[in-house]
């Protein structure tokens, strides 16, 4: 499998926070989530795969190659999307335009002019004057105008409404439709993931929690729920726990083996498939209780 | 590098057709050697923070640090925008005054403004790169300060000019001037891509 991203034991630390050992690789022509509550270290690792951020250990490769030597290099093929798009907002959208082409060896413009169409923009219009949807569209229109083989885009949903990101996740599946582009995306809204991730990195307070295929993850965690005292975390269960929540009704218990855990269960318990929201939020209080 | 100094030509068309134009009505009033020296300076100056307000105000430069540029380039092409608008101001500067009636500018004094404003700005761009160009750092406010004693000496060698020193008897000022500079623009360069790259958003 060609890899077009690897992120290996990559560490970053700031006053009061640490980014640790992170690990994960995307395979060319897939979609990963990156995802983890706010502040969990997404837009930090994406930072840092841009070059953006300095890293303090690990090894980044993109294309093969290491991200800060080759970086003009690996950069021209690379198409990255802030999470709040940045522009000389009192131009319109093609003077822009005429700003970023130029650096781009491979840009094409009837490409550009196609997107524009496409994503309903209008060309003469200031930037100052667009939403924010717009503006994201429009950032995403110039990312995708060089045939960039990498899409990093860093929360690009957020704020967004319904429709436009409904919209917005429509165009990130149709552009691994030729295999030969994949997409690194960060979010903090898991059913954007459900939707159109192939692959999941999670990250939780500077710490990754898993990078998988989506159907591994969705196959393995699980959820038990039951009345109080109902359940034992000691012994065999205890191995597999990965998080918790206690209320008046009773006991979620978030596993990341739920054939495993089925069998150590005691009768009348259930435990079924956990979503990807279970898994972040009961994770998230899991390290909590810690 | 040639494609990010096109950028802000581009982007300070406007200021700088404006300036032109105050520049021609202003020398058709007053086109004192010391006016017309002076110009050129204040324009470099004020289009400089006008474009790094610019990229400021926009929060632009982590946009530019993703596009396939290295750091150094960006720098460099910073320090070239500078001396290129200073060069031609000077040069056109040095035409007006052989054109229009008055005293002409001499080419040392053009050097001398040159050397002038080349020296102040190696001192700003490395602290503008470490610091990040916002008027009210503490960095600009010691610059502001730098600035206030150059001023005050160069009013102290107007003094000692009128006194009568001669410097056009001291041999190979251009040359000693130009060695000095070219060397406090290289640690200038050198610091500033330094700092650049190690600049975090």
């Amino acid at each position: 499998m060609e890899f077009v991203l690897e992120v290996r034991s990559v560490g970053k630390s700031y006053p009061g926070f640490d980014l640790k050992d992170i690990s994960f690789s995307l395979p060319r022509g897939y979609i990963m989530g990156l995802i983890g509550p706010n502040g969990a270290g997404k837009t930090t690792t994406i930072k840092l795969i841009m070059n953006l951020l300095r890293k303090n250990s690990g090894e980044i490769r993109v294309f093969g190659l290491d991200h800060i030597r080759n970086e003009v290099e690996v950069k021209s093929r690379i198409g990255f999307v802030y999470d709040t798009p940045t522009f000389y907002e009192h131009l319109n959208l093609l003077q822009m335009k005429a700003i970023i082409a130029p650096f781009y060896k491979t840009w094409d413009d009837g490409r550009f002019q196609s997107l524009i169409k496409n994503f309903d923009l209008p060309p003469k219009k200031k930037i100052r004057t667009l939403s924010r949807g717009m503006k994201m569209k429009y950032a995403l229109a110039l990312a995708l105008s060089h045939e960039a083989e990498l899409i990093i885009m860093d929360e690009p949903t957020s704020g967004l409404d319904p429709v436009f990101r409904r919209e917005l996740l429509d165009i990130l599946h149709g552009l691994i439709e030729s295999e030969q582009r994949s997409v690194l995306f960060s979010t903090h809204i898991t059913s954007d993931l459900e939707r159109v991730a192939d692959f999941i990195t999670f990250i939780n307070r500077g710490e990754l929690v898993f990078s998988a295929s989506k159907e591994e993850v969705l196959e393995k965690y699980g959820v038990i729920r039951a009345g109080k005292n109902k359940v034992s975390m000691t012994g065999g269960l205890a191995r597999h726990v990965r998080g918790w929540r206690e209320s008046e009704f009773g006991i979620e218990i978030l596993t990341n083996d739920l054939a495993a855990s089925r069998d150590i269960l005691s009768e009348g318990v259930v435990a079924e498939r956990a979503s990807l929201e279970d898994i972040v939020f009961l994770t998230g209080r899991g390290v909590k209780e810690k | 590098m040639i494609r990010l100094i096109i950028k802000d030509f581009y982007l300070l068309r406007g200021a700088m057709f404006t300036w032109t134009v105050a520049y021609v009505i202003f020398i058709l009033i007053n086109s004192s050697s010391a006016f017309l020296g002076f110009v050129p300076v204040f324009m470099v100056f004020f289009l400089l923070a006008s474009a790094l307000a610019l990229d400021d105000r926009n929060n632009l430069e982590p946009l530019f640090c993703s596009l396939p540029l290295k750091r150094r380039t960006m720098v460099v092409a910073r320090y070239a925008f500078s001396f290129l608008i200073m060069s031609v101001g000077l040069l056109l500067s040095l035409l007006a005054s052989h054109v229009v009636p008055g005293r002409p500018l001499s080419a040392r004094a053009v050097f001398l403004t040159f050397s002038g404003a080349v020296f102040f700005l190696a001192l700003f761009f490395p602290l503008n790169y470490r610091f990040g160009f916002r008027l009210e750092n503490e960095p600009f406010k010691i610059l502001g300060t730098l600035l206030a004693i150059a001023a005050v000496l160069f009013g102290l060698v107007t003094l000692i000019l009128r006194a009568g020193i001669d410097f056009r008897r001291i041999r190979y000022l251009e040359l000693y001037l130009a060695l000095i500079l070219a060397g406090v623009v290289a640690i200038s360069l050198l610091l500033s891509v330094a700092f650049f790259r190690r600049r975090e958003w």
